[in-house]
């Protein structure tokens, strides 16, 4: 028995299928870690083609800085993403950087999106925060800190 | 001529240039550290990295080679890989460092090395990269038998 013709079958698949179509080499994903004491955060997050391998907090001080510092002096905290690109074709990305405290309030965040990384490419060393993008925070609100999200769009661009 | 006079030339001549150089160079820290290279992801974490104000934590391979350059690569094949060094200046001065970057297999052979001097400022985890400059290089072969990265040299505050 024939369910549908042949262009109707052929419109209800491109019907079916079009969305995953349309966001073919369109991957978002994302990741929560603990904040580690030494200011490289494993992350191992796959998104599409691309690994993001860690982030590199530049400019923060460590845990035993902090303690000793004074809580009005401030802070700007500029992650940097380190990725690779497994795929064949150049990736434009999206990554936002959140950080948390222990009662999940964001304490400071900041993103790029205008990060790209050619095809086939390990361990690009890119900002996630500039200084528009991210500003500053006190030493006293960045004690606070436990937790670090990380949000990842991109798409290929062939 | 005096006596005391010439005792005197003698003394600034033989002592006179020793303050200056300890300014000028500063207090050294002799660097050999090293850390296990992943190579499936072209990073390595320095243990026991601190030497004197310096810590070094991690050193990035950038440019290594792919499976597929690996798989295909003839025996001459070379690959110019390109570390970052991930370090902080824990120190209230800039640093000086002058170092030897190496690269070594699991027979303790040497497979790349190249040379980095470059002042440092009190920054925290900062990254310093184009140390090797895109000049030397490896035999494609060689990289997945790398085992471990050695940063020897000096530190100088």
């Amino acid at each position: 028995m024939r369910t549908c013709t042949r262009w109707a079958c052929l419109a209800a698949a491109v019907a079916l299928f079009a969305p995953a179509l349309a966001s073919a080499g369109e991957y978002r994903g994302e990741k929560t870690v603990p904040l580690s004491k030494d200011g490289i955060v494993a992350l191992d997050l796959e998104v599409g083609p691309v690994l993001v391998n860690e982030l590199v907090l530049r400019g923060v001080p460590d845990a035993e800085e902090l303690a000793s510092m004074p809580g009005e002096k401030t802070i700007e905290p500029r992650p940097v993403s380190v990725t690779t690109n497994r795929g064949g074709e150049e990736v434009e990305m999206r990554l936002d950087a959140t950080f948390f405290d222990d009662q999940g309030a964001i304490v400071y965040a900041c993103g790029n999106g205008n990060l790209e990384q050619d095809e086939e490419t390990f361990n690009e060393v890119r900002r996630v925060c500039s200084v528009a993008s991210g500003g500053s925070v006190t030493a006293a609100k960045w004690s606070k800190v436990t937790s670090v999200k990380l949000q990842v769009s991109l798409h290929e661009t062939d | 001529m005096s006596r005391t006079w010439l005792g005197s030339m003698i003394a600034i001549a033989l002592l006179g240039g020793a303050p200056a150089r300890a300014i000028a160079g500063g207090k050294e820290h002799k660097v050999d550290v090293s850390g296990e290279v992943d190579t499936a992801r072209g990073i390595a974490y320095v243990e026991d990295g601190r030497v004197g104000p310096v810590l070094f934590r991690q050193v990035i391979f950038q440019n290594i080679p792919n499976e597929g350059e690996l798989r295909d690569a003839d025996a001459d094949d070379r690959a110019r890989v390109l570390p970052v060094l991930v370090l902080s200046n824990l120190g209230s001065s800039r640093a000086k460092l002058d170092l030897k970057l190496q690269l070594e297999d699991d027979l303790d052979r040497v497979v790349m090395t190249c040379t980095v001097s470059r002042y440092q400022g009190t920054d925290r985890n900062d990254l310093m990269d184009k140390l090797c400059g895109g000049n030397e290089s490896m035999l494609t072969i060689d990289w997945p038998k790398v085992k471990v990265v050695r940063l020897v040299g000096m530190v100088t505050e």
